[in-house]
């Protein structure tokens, strides 16, 4: 079984099946069209990933290898949140620094399904909430100046969902 | 004077907050008649009262004693089960509003435990007690995009009101502005006693009409107007409009309106008010038949004011109007849709056309059939056309001559026959020419192709993705296989009634796999059980499988094959198909948990 060296920003070496790599669409594009040879024993640099990072998603990699592609995502389709598998939900049970490095990691490596099944389990710690909590979850400032957010909420109550 | 019915006393009407616990409220139930009493009677404060005063009905009900005790209080609330789920978003919008004040009063607790004052604000950070690590990396707006992608609208408003980061991302994508739509209950009156200062002003459509609103005063639809300065996209369906006198005075614009699509046969006065409102739109879509001489003014009017902006334009034109779209120098459409049944000579949509290089997609509906020679000169004064659909004139035999003439930029193509009497149409290789070698889709309607017609014309279009037969006759399945044999990159391919005039005399089914169709759609064609599989057999890696009308030709091997022989396949629907109970439970048992949709139905209305 082929296998390819990674180097993580930290300068950690990972030794990788080929396949398990090619999850990544930034890897498979650096081996398949541009062209890098994985023989050659040098290994790729990922300058933004941290070594604690890929390590778990390399975890994630190695469970999905075999997945079916995904159909093609088409804007209509109701977006779901409620069809996380439970090895995917147990396995996003981290901090939330954590999460977000995975996104961001997966982000740069062109990973949609993980980037997807992220994206859900965040939507999931929205749903429900008020403003107020979203922030606590977050982190987030209200940086709206006194009144506005009143006249945000006021008008809020005046939508309905698409028919 | 109304009085309470539990204390006697008079009810005030008043919303001051003073008067609060002495306010009404009505029972909505049935069996009491409407009992009135006060809040505070009631035991009712707080978030619940104001929900149920204040005058914005969140589909909260309160019942009194008698009518929680009688069965039929239900009803009410039964009615639909929409108004449930209103009921529903209405105790999740309370249950916030309750955790909320809460929060805020266990703040003031900790304030009082330091010995700090209560600045009672947001601003006051020292007393929040950490609950998340700081610092947590910035995500970049396209990730909390795809966040926000997974939220229904109830929750993308809070997202909103969040902070101004999240607001701007939220307002700047339009797939996620696009789930907010103002609201209107059904049947609704724009009259003078509408108000509508609560619209939401981020809202980017409204529709008018599709049952909600049947009629509009000019004076409240402008009021209602101005509240939405971010209004892009508008449907006016069949509503009518009671003036337009004095809407020339307008002193606001719809600066980003770029949508309007007019339907109805009855008014078109609105088009005028657009007209005002609208200086930058750039598709206007006017889809009625019988516009009177004074809505056709209009219309041709707009499309001047607006000729600069205008992107798409679908009118019906008469031989009047069309004098006048004539005379516009500044046009450069890009979508046209032209119709026009009263048009004398139809050669004048070459003319029309000549003056707009600009279009890529022309769109000739049955009232604006042209004859071979003008097609072969509007292919010819059109050199950006991408998309070209056009019926064929009555009773005239068309030579597909034309085809050499399109432009080489064209990528999809639709041709479509009559209706009463189909074409027949024979495509060889000396009249089909160099044909369209960059086509990618392909439709036809309505056409007998006679002995080798179809393949000859698709073998002059190797990159085609798509093709569509519709209501058309083949000699017989191995023309159409035949066909296919050269497109190796055929992704999608739908046959509606597609017949064939002569049987297959043998051996005639044999042709290469086709690896990149992804999607097949048939409905109602006349091959028998064994074409049918022979047709499956060559689709390797078939994603999304529709069978529509296709009656006993679905037998147990095609289900057999259907269920095993696609690897890839994420969507079924088998429609009007006669499969018996036995036949349906194998498909569930053996895909039921593995498709992302799985449809089987006797009902034809579910075909699409």
């Amino acid at each position: 079984m082929s296998t390819i060296k990674l180097e993580t920003s930290d300068g950690v070496k990972f030794t990788v099946k080929t396949q398990v790599a090619k999850c990544s669409g930034t890897i498979r594009t650096m081996l398949e069209d541009i062209g890098i040879n994985p023989q050659d024993g040098e290994a790729i640099p990922l300058s933004n990933v941290h070594s604690t990072i890929l390590q778990k998603i390399l975890v994630w990699a190695e469970h999905h290898v075999d997945d079916p592609e995904p159909p093609r995502d088409d804007a209509d389709a109701a977006k779901r949140t409620d069809d996380i598998c439970s090895w995917d939900e147990d396995f996003l049970k981290v901090d939330q620094r954590t999460l977000f490095d995975v996104m961001l990691a997966a982000n740069y490596l062109d990973m949609k399904q993980l980037i997807a099944v992220c994206c859900k389990t965040v939507a999931n710690m929205i749903k429900g909430k008020t403003a107020d909590q979203i922030r606590k979850t977050f982190n987030i400032e209200n940086d709206f100046p006194p009144g506005d957010e009143d006249k945000i909420r006021l008008r809020n109550q005046f939508c309905e969902e698409r028919r | 004077m109304e009085h309470c019915e539990i204390c006697h006393q008079p009810v005030a009407h008043t919303l001051r907050s003073t008067a609060r616990g002495r306010t009404g409220i009505a029972c909505s139930g049935t069996s009491c008649g409407g009992r009135i009493v006060h809040a505070k009677c009631a035991n009712l404060a707080g978030p619940v009262l104001e929900a149920l005063t204040g005058g914005s009905n969140l589909g909260l009900f309160w019942f009194c004693e008698r009518c929680r005790r009688h069965p039929e209080r239900r009803v009410l609330a039964e009615r639909n089960r929409h108004q449930e789920l209103t009921e529903l978003s209405a105790i999740r919008v309370l249950a916030a509003k309750m955790v909320e004040s809460v929060d805020e009063n266990l703040n003031h607790v900790r304030c009082l435990v330091r010995g700090e004052e209560d600045s009672g604000g947001k601003e006051d950070k020292a007393c929040q007690w950490p609950e998340v690590e700081p610092e947590l990396p910035p995500l970049p707006a396209e990730i909390w995009q795809s966040v926000f992608r997974h939220l229904a609208e109830a929750d993308l408003l809070r997202v909103r009101s969040t902070c101004r980061r999240w607001r701007d991302m939220l307002e700047g994508c339009t797939a996620l502005r696009e789930k907010f739509l103002p609201r209107f209950p059904k049947g609704v009156l724009i009259d003078g006693n509408y108000a509508p200062q609560f619209l939401f002003p981020a809202a980017s459509n409204i529709f008018f009409g599709n049952a909600r609103i049947f009629e509009c005063v000019l004076g409240a639809l402008l009021v209602m107007l101005r509240e939405t300065p971010n209004l892009k996209e508008t449907s006016w369906n069949d509503v009518m409009l009671d003036t337009v006198e004095g809407c020339s005075e307008v002193d606001f614009r719809l600066n980003q309106m770029e949508k309007f699509i007019f339907k109805g046969d009855r008014d078109a006065k609105v088009l005028s008010v657009m007209e005002k409102l609208c200086p930058n739109l750039k598709i206007l879509l006017i889809n009625s038949d019988e516009l009177s001489d004074a809505d056709m003014g209009r219309a041709v009017s707009f499309v001047t004011s607006v000729q600069k902006t205008l992107e798409t334009l679908q009118i019906t034109v008469t031989d009047s109007a069309m004098e006048q779209l004539l005379k516009l120098d500044q046009l450069s459409l890009k979508q046209l849709l032209l119709d026009g049944d009263e048009i004398t000579d139809k050669s004048v949509a070459v003319d029309f056309c000549r003056q707009i290089p600009s279009i890529k997609g022309l769109h000739l509906q049955s009232g604006f059939s042209l004859r071979g020679s003008d097609l072969k000169e509007l292919g010819e004064s059109l050199p950006n056309l991408e998309c070209f659909s056009t019926h064929f004139p009555h009773q005239m035999q068309i030579l597909p001559t034309f085809l050499a003439h399109l432009p080489t930029s064209l990528r999809h193509l639709a041709l479509v026959g009559d209706n009463e009497e189909r074409h027949t149409i024979e495509f060889t290789a000396a009249n089909v020419g160099q044909g369209c070698p960059h086509l990618t889709h392909l439709a036809l309607h309505e056409i007998i192709l006679p002995g080798d017609s179809l393949q000859q014309l698709t073998a002059k279009s190797p990159q085609l993705t798509s093709l569509t037969l519709e209501t058309v006759d083949i000699r017989d399945w191995p023309a159409l296989y035949a066909a296919f044999a050269e497109l190796s990159s055929l992704v999608r391919i739908h046959l509606s009634l597609v017949n064939t005039q002569e049987t297959v005399t043998e051996g005639g089914n044999v042709f290469n796999e086709l690896p990149n169709v992804k999607f097949l759609k048939l409905n109602y064609c006349d091959f028998d059980e064994e074409e049918l599989a022979a047709l499956l057999g060559v689709l390797p890696n078939l994603q999304q499988l529709k069978l529509f009308n296709m009656y006993e030709k679905v037998s147990d091997d095609v289900l057999g094959m259907i269920c095993r022989k696609f690897k890839r396949l994420s969507e079924l629907k088998i429609v009007g198909c006669s499969l018996t109970p036995a036949q349906e439970r194998l498909i569930y048992a053996e895909l039921g948990g593995a498709l992302r949709s799985l449809v089987i139905s006797e009902n034809r209305h579910n075909c699409d």
